[in-house]
């Protein structure tokens, strides 16, 4: 047998190997990230009339920079591969609608204007791409963090604008969104459930979002830290691996 | 190797049965869990009466009509906060029913109400049918920590389809829209551009080998993974996302210069005047006697009206118990509550004008271990409820029994 046909063959080997892992890496991001996020900021992701000004985006990116962070670690350190955050927010986006397709709207017939979740893509493009410039994580942490924090709410007003109409509904002042929650009833969910903006930031002339995302990019770049840590010194170390030399003398014997 | 097939047959039918399980239809509902809570939570809490449903087959995009009313018990067990911060909920599994609007004591609740403890409340709430199938449906009163407080619910049949539904309201900028996928297309073409810029990015990196980077990094060759090539590509995509984002707000603004802030607020609302009562009522003492599921307890009544007085019914956690040796006060299957059976009272006769009295009022009934009201197996065993009394001309007198407690009788003697 020719060597260029060994090669060959060895590289489409490899290749396969690669989609397997990749693919097996996926699934479990899927898994894990999107329990995390529903977790820790479901309902702001479940439901349109949850998608403020105030609470959304402080607590949507503080909560889902984490597995970004901690997979950019893993990819970065080991691979040098600048996906970590994008990988992880398209499995989460995918688990999303996977999971408001099927059962918000399929089996409970949610409609999907009511369901939609938000999307992360376009800040993790622009965190991979900080890392991969700056080569650094703690730059990464103070300048893609920050992108992170402020780059939200922007990407999905685009989305959720519409839902921010008024509407004189019985003779209340509602917003389209605040409509859709009325009418499509949500049992177990009751209005002052939401944790959506109350008017308490009084000192800063109804600039809501501005400082919501402020303190979100802030707190962003903070929770960035111990995840890529996190990442690097448990789920990207090699510790348990002895090399060849180490090994004891029977461990080479057999 | 039968064992092999076993466990392999097991697998194919436990995967079959998970496929039944998703695949099957989801326009049926047995249950809604009315009686898990505890027995003392749904009797001292929230007394719903009244409650009347316009029917109980409809077709999609018929109205239904549900009516009545509801008192929050004036001692309310410490057990459970009293915030008073309410929502009245219509409870159906899932949007099958469009809730156009809910009314309490004539006023629309468009957010979170204040009601008061010892209140009587009367309500409306009107649901549109949106989707085919067989739906429980019913009142619950929600109230910010104390948690959801079950009302009366039914079974109601909704014909038709969903095909061809709308839900189209009015905004104040003078567009009809329908609530059924309005901003839908818009979500879901931003979703898609966003998610493609994602992909190629990925596609970008996962199109070269990827697990032997492990070693070529290992190696310490790091730096030969990354040419300055792939730097400009980064730049570009970095600043093309940023510039997309930026582009898309400037033409949602303009899309939607008028925007609100999702409304939040608490509308306090005034409880309905108290009904004249012609009568005094307390509670003496209860039992419970568990062989005969059989709750008994002597009430003290005073006649304070200028008609005599007879004691028609006792509802606690929508289970209703009648005195049917008043002519005309029997069940009617149409009642949204359940059942509890007719009530024996003792001395039958009806009190008297300025006439105090003691009756003993028996209710047997499976319904306390159906409904799961037998309070013996709570930490708190107390009893709460409405006694409605009623003169000659049919006027209600209303006393609540808010915190009584109840003795079990076991009625064997253990060893």
């Amino acid at each position: 047998m020719q060597y260029s046909q060994v090669d060959a063959e060895a590289k489409a080997v490899a290749r396969k190997f690669d989609l397997v892992v990749i693919m097996s890496t996926f699934l479990a991001l899927i898994a894990g990230f999107h329990v995390h996020q529903m977790l820790v900021a479901g309902d702001w992701s479940f439901w349109v009339d949850w998608k403020d000004r105030n609470w959304w985006p402080i607590v949507a990116p503080i909560m889902e920079i984490t597995f970004p962070a901690a997979v950019q670690a893993v990819l970065w350190t080991r691979f040098r591969m600048p996906i970590g955050a994008t990988f992880c927010c398209l499995g989460l986006l995918f688990g999303e609608w996977m999971n408001r397709y099927i059962n918000f709207n399929g089996w409970t017939h949610y409609p999907l204007n009511f369901v939609f979740p938000e999307t992360f893509i376009p800040a993790a493009v622009v965190l991979d791409i900080v890392l991969m410039l700056t080569g650094n994580w703690i730059v990464t942490a103070l300048v893609g963090g920050e992108l992170w924090g402020w780059l939200f709410y922007p990407t999905n007003w685009v989305m959720i604008a519409p839902y921010h109409l008024p509407v004189e509904y019985q003779g209340s002042l509602m917003s389209v969104a605040d409509v859709i929650n009325y009418m499509y009833v949500r049992t177990s969910t009751p209005e002052y459930l939401r944790i959506v903006e109350t008017g308490t930031m009084r000192s800063f002339a109804g600039g809501v979002t501005g400082v919501a995302a402020f303190f979100s990019a802030f707190v962003s770049v903070c929770m960035y830290v111990p995840w890529w840590l996190m990442g690097a010194h448990f789920f990207g170390s090699t510790k348990f691996f002895k090399t060849y030399e180490s090994a004891s003398t029977e461990v080479k014997h057999a | 190797m039968r064992k092999r097939v076993m466990r392999m047959m097991g697998r194919a039918g436990a995967l079959a049965l998970l496929g039944m399980i998703l695949a099957g239809p989801t326009n049926r509902l047995w249950a809604l869990g009315e009686k898990s809570q505890e027995g003392f939570l749904r009797m001292r809490t929230v007394i719903f009466y009244d409650t009347q449903f316009s029917g109980r087959k409809f077709k999609v995009g018929d109205d239904m009509t549900v009516t009545g009313k509801f008192q929050l018990l004036p001692i309310w067990p410490k057990e459970i906060a009293f915030s008073g911060i309410s929502w009245l909920n219509f409870f159906v599994p899932g949007p099958q029913f469009l809730r156009e609007g809910t009314w309490i004591n004539n006023r629309f609740m468009s957010c979170s109400e204040l009601l008061e403890l010892g209140g009587t409340y009367e309500y409306k709430t009107i649901a549109k049918a949106r989707y085919p199938g067989h739906w429980p449906v019913g009142i619950m009163l929600s109230m910010k920590d104390a948690g959801p407080l079950i009302g009366p619910s039914i079974y109601v049949d909704v014909e038709g389809s969903h095909e061809g539904f709308t839900n189209p309201i009015k905004t104040l900028l003078g567009n009809t829209i329908n609530l059924e996928d309005y901003g839908q297309s818009r979500m879901l073409i931003w979703t898609l551009v966003t998610t493609l810029i994602g992909v190629a990015w990925l596609g970008f990196w996962l199109g070269r080998p990827f697990t032997s980077r492990l070693g070529v990094v290992a190696a310490g060759r790091a730096k030969e993974l990354i040419s300055g090539a792939d730097k400009t590509v980064a730049v570009i995509f970095a600043l093309g996302t940023i510039g997309l984002v930026a582009v898309a707000n400037v033409m949602t603004a303009s899309q939607f210069p008028h925007t609100i802030p999702i409304q939040e607020t608490i509308i306090r609302n005034e409880p309905l005047p108290p009904e004249p009562s012609r009568v005094e009522a307390k509670v003496l003492d209860a039992t419970y006697d568990v062989p005969s599921r059989t709750l008994a307890f002597r009430v003290e009544v005073h006649n304070t009206g200028d008609r005599p007085l007879v004691l028609k019914e006792f509802t606690t956690a929508n289970v209703r118990f009648l005195n049917e040796q008043i002519p005309g006060n029997t069940w009617n299957p149409d009642f949204p509550e359940v059942y509890g059976g007719a009530m024996k009272i003792t001395p039958s006769e009806p009190v008297a004008p300025g006439e105090t009295k003691v009756l003993e009022v028996v209710l047997a009934s499976a319904e306390w271990e159906n409904q799961r009201l037998t309070m013996y197996h709570e930490t708190t065993n107390r009893f709460g409820g409405l006694l409605f009394f009623s003169d000659p001309t049919g006027a209600r007198s209303i006393i609540a029994v808010a915190d009584q407690l109840v003795i079990p009788r076991f009625g064997v003697t253990q060893m």
